[in-house]
């Protein structure tokens, strides 16, 4: 399972297929202006990619993978309120 | 499996490979035939296209390498070799695997993903040698020509591009990647092909159109439009966008043309101050006070300023002159009078040619892509329909993605045509899509829709779209196995319950009295058997499956353990087209497999043996199936150097399977079928293909359970023949009846040599065992009512022998009288009957009596 949802973060791990892309935004949707996490995430589809550049989804974690990185680098700074939780 | 797209593509993803591997075997022996080539081509690049939409990178990856290596092939530019074949191979195994295991799990092995990267680089190496254009028959990348967002370009990479460009003389490809709207649909992944561009050094990109709102975005229709720089020759990004090549621009960029200042002019004494002394420095070849003098100022500026970017582009290019690097001094004399101005020129020589702005998104009128995408719809549709879902829900996907289709080419036109055919409530929602739908693709140019196109979406959608035209729908239906299994256990039952009829005609005479109701029963028991035996027949005729789907494996097999084993094999084949059930074919396949490795492996000589021995170099093994009354016959022969008896019965002996008594007495044929024995291996050294005492007692007992029959013909220094029998279909088992101690039993057809009753006094005891002499053959006894303890009674007179051949010996079993013929459904002893020894399964009578059928093998 690449997409989870914990404390209100949503969690993209290993690579996100283009199916992910439809959970992704039906995820997104439900919890407006929820952060993403992609710190675990290898790879990901171009339609999930488009999912978090329209949601404009604040960034948690970035992810480690250089391409990515670069392509995620436009969203927002997910802004830690309080210590973080586990 | 949950996932129906990929139910669907499991079992087409294995017939591409089987063309795939068929068409590079064929290709191996007739090296550069062009239509093989392209079979394997063709088969590869759908393979590739449909993994895509799933989950399967390594997959995708490995057929995708193997793809470029056949169309380097194609285009001449690579000589085809046997040992790229077998690079190619190993790719083709290895997908097959994954497959399995994509069935199994719905997810590749874990391992796959480093498995697929040394496959890849294995293949590289021929990739390499390759010109790096024009890989795989896919067309050249156009040339850009508009480099203004160059300036666009993060200042920070642009500044280390220029640096490396500088320092190592690496040519720069600016590429401007503008995925097709429903690239996605094609198994295409923009973020993936640009992990495959080299050197990526600059990375921009920009929505195509303004992101909506997230609850009305569609995230399968590709809105984004990637800016590349990368360090590396345009030829190679070329090469590596190929299979995108219409959706790219690329062309070659100097370093100075990435030299592009920019931010907010602030102006200012400072500046100006700054300027005076840079020229001092440039006059006197200063370069690192230049450099010092250019970060000195930078760091006091904000960092967002047109000056301070300016400082930033003089400081790199003074440190790189500092270090040797050849710079042109116009360059920094430039920026450096930029500094005080405000504006730097641009450095960059003119470009030769116009640079028109952008080229203009031709409409196109319903590309073939977009056609198959809507006839897949259509699919969708009616498979919801049958499946009886609420079609709702699909039916509004469906709608949805027909939407966007329409939309990503352009044909806004259609789509209002869409929305009037479609408006009203959801509940006739899917028939009216799928009328609409049904239209539009009869009016899709015929030539056009016959295009054939990457990807079998595509593909089937030219053929629906054809079909609607014509009215009428004929093609085949792929059907899950475990559905066929269950129709034939329902035919099974319909059976049984037909044979109660003439039962209950009988109570109807008997106990009630009634000869009228009596007869109407028989008659009507006539009519449902007909009909009966019809469908019987029908879905037998459903399971059975041609012998060449187990066939196909083997001239694989052959070469590759001719070429381990450095022997000359030629396999003749013949028969492919002889059909068995299902289950008889794939319960071949292991056995045959054994069979053939024994052939090659024990039987076949090595050249130089065969040629001393006056035999042709190359070995032939020849496998063949044909039918034989209610059986399948398949022959496994070669011209090797055949079974000797003698070495059998020693390596028997040494092996302590029989005693050296025993061998003496032994025919050269009973000899020969030692080789079935577990534990049984003549080559004394186990070698990696075969001998390691298992395979050949696996065939039998294979054989066996499956109720057929295994003979070996063999003579010495000319070759073996293995005969395999087995019924045509395992559904219906034809037993004999036998009653004994008050019991009904049945015996399998195949094991029944004769019937006979001989007189009591005619029955021996030799060696303390009962038998009998027949035909000059000795027959020893197994009283059946004593194995299976149903007690002895009186002695008849004659005493009634059922002869059975099992493992090629003849056993009598002794029973008390014979009974029919009959032909009924044998269902295996499952659980607390598992257990059962003696019986191999059990049947249902007509009459509701369960009938058992006995495991002569283990009665003798």
């Amino acid at each position: 399972m690449a997409l989870t949802v914990r404390k209100g973060t949503v969690r993209l791990s290993g690579s996100c297929g283009p199916e992910e892309a439809e959970d992704l935004q039906a995820k997104l949707l439900k919890r407006p202006g929820a952060a993403v996490d992609m710190a675990g995430c290898e790879h990901m589809h171009a339609a999930v990619l488009q999912v978090l550049l329209a949601a404009g989804a604040p960034v948690h974690a970035p992810p480690e993978d250089d391409l990515l990185r670069r392509l995620t680098a436009g969203l927002p700074r997910h802004e830690a309120k309080g210590a973080p939780r586990e | 499996m949950t996932n129906p797209m990929l139910a669907q593509f499991i079992p087409e993803a294995r017939d591409l490979l089987a063309a795939a591997n068929e068409a590079l075997l064929s290709l191996e022996r007739t090296p550069g035939d062009p239509d093989l080539v392209n079979t394997v081509f063709r088969s590869l690049h759908t393979l590739k296209g449909s993994s895509g939409i799933f989950d399967v990178a390594p997959l995708t990856q490995t057929v995708h390498a193997c793809e470029d290596l056949l169309g380097q092939v194609r285009a001449g530019e690579t000589g085809f070799e046997s040992a790229m074949a077998d690079g190619v191979f190993a790719c083709l195994d290895a997908a097959s695997r994954w497959l399995d295991h994509l069935e199994a799990e719905e997810a590749l092995p874990p391992e796959a993903a480093a498995e697929a990267a040394a496959l890849v680089e294995d293949l590289r190496g021929w990739l390499g040698t390759a010109a790096p254009d024009e890989a795989g028959g896919a067309a050249e990348v156009p040339a850009l020509d508009d480099f203004s967002w160059l300036a666009r370009l993060p200042e920070a990479e642009r500044i280390e591009a220029v640096r490396a460009a500088l320092q190592d003389g690496a040519p720069l490809t600016a590429l401007v990647y503008d995925p097709a709207p429903d690239c996605f649909f094609n198994g295409d992944d923009p973020v993936q092909n640009l992990r495959q561009l080299p050197g990526l050094c600059c990375l921009a990109f920009e929505p195509r159109a303004d992101w909506p709102g997230l609850d009305e975005f569609d995230p399968f229709t590709c809105n984004l439009r990637f800016f590349v720089l990368c360090a590396a020759p345009v030829a190679t990004v070329g090469e590596r966008m190929g299979y995108v090549a219409d959706q790219c621009r690329a062309g070659l960029v100097g370093a100075a043309d990435l030299i592009c200042p920019a931010g907010e002019r602030e102006g200012g004494e400072v500046f100006g101050d700054f300027s005076r002394r840079a020229e001092a420095m440039l006059a006197a070849g200063d370069w690192e006070a230049l450099a010092d003098a250019a970060r000195g100022l930078e760091d006091l500026g904000a960092p967002d300023l047109y000056e301070t970017s300016v400082l930033r582009w003089i400081a790199l290019l003074a440190e790189l002159r500092a270090e040797g690097v050849a710079v042109p001094d116009r360059w920094l004399s430039q920026l450096a009078a930029g500094v005080a101005t405000g504006e730097v020129p641009v450095l960059a020589d003119a470009r030769p040619g116009p640079r028109p702005v952008a080229r203009p998104a031709a409409p196109a009128p319903l590309p073939a892509a977009a056609a198959g995408v809507l006839a897949a719809q259509r699919e969708l549709l009616s498979a919801s329909r049958q499946q009886g879902e609420g079609s709702g829900c699909a039916a509004r996907a469906a709608l949805r993605v027909t939407r966007n289709a329409l939309r990503a080419c352009g044909r806004d036109d259609l789509l209002a045509r869409l929305e009037e055919a479609v408006a009203g409530d959801d509940g006739g929602l899917g028939d009216r899509l799928d009328r609409w739908l049904e239209t539009l693709l009869a009016d899709v140019d015929p030539q056009q829709a016959a295009q054939p196109s990457a990807g079998p979406r595509t593909g089937r959608a030219a053929t629906s779209a054809g079909d609607s035209g014509g009215g009428r729908r004929q093609g085949t239906v792929r059907v899950d196995q475990a559905r066929l299994d269950s129709l034939m256990n329902l035919v099974a039952e319909l059976v049984v319950a037909k044979n109660a009829l003439p039962y209950l005609a009988r109570r109807a005479q008997d106990t009630f009295g009634s000869r009228e109701l009596a007869r109407e029963i028989k008659d009507h028991h006539a009519l449902v058997h007909r009909i009966v035996q019809d469908l019987q027949g029908m879905v037998m005729s459903v399971r059975m499956l041609p012998m060449g789907n187990v066939f196909q494996r083997f001239p694989r097999i052959v070469r590759d353990l001719s070429r381990k084993l450095g022997k000359q094999v030629e396999l003749v084949m013949d028969g492919e087209e002889t059909e068995a059930d299902k289950n008889v074919v794939e319960n071949l396949a292991d056995p045959l497999v054994h069979l053939i490795r024994n052939s090659i492996d024990h039987g076949l000589e090595a050249p130089e043996e065969r040629v001393a021995a006056g035999k042709p170099e190359t070995g032939t093994i020849r496998l063949a199936a044909r039918h034989e009354n209610d059986s399948v016959v398949i022959e496994v022969s070669d011209d090797g150097r055949g079974i000797d008896p003698e070495t059998v019965k020693a390596k028997a002996v040494e092996k302590g399977l029989i005693d050296s008594a025993r061998a003496g007495t032994m025919s050269d044929d009973e000899a020969r079928a030692l080789i079935f024995a577990a534990g049984f291996s003549t080559v004394s050294d186990v070698s990696e293909v075969s001998g390691r005492g298992v395979g050949m007692d696996v065939v039998r007992d294979t054989v066996d359970s499956a109720g057929g029959r295994i003979d070996i013909l063999s003579r010495k220094g000319e070759g073996t023949l293995l005969r395999l029998s087995l019924p045509l279909n395992l559904a219906v088992t034809r037993v004999m009846t036998v009653e004994c101690g008050g019991g009904l039993y049945g015996i399998p057809m195949g094991l029944v040599v004769e019937t006979v009753k001989v007189p009591r006094d005619r029955v021996h005891t030799v060696a303390g065992r009962e038998a009998v002499v027949l035909r000059d053959n000795i027959v020893p006894l197994v009283r059946l009512a004593r194995v299976l303890d149903r007690g002895g009674g009186d002695e008849p007179e004659e005493v009634a022998i059922l002869v059975t051949r099992v493992r090629g010996a003849l056993t009598g079993l002794v029973v008390d009288e014979f009974r029919g013929g009959m032909e009924l459904i044998a269902k295996p002893m499952d659980g607390i009957l598992g257990g059962v020894r003696g019986f191999s399964s059990v049947a249902t009578l007509g009459d509701g009596r369960v009938l058992l059928i006995l495991q002569v093998e283990e009665l003798v």
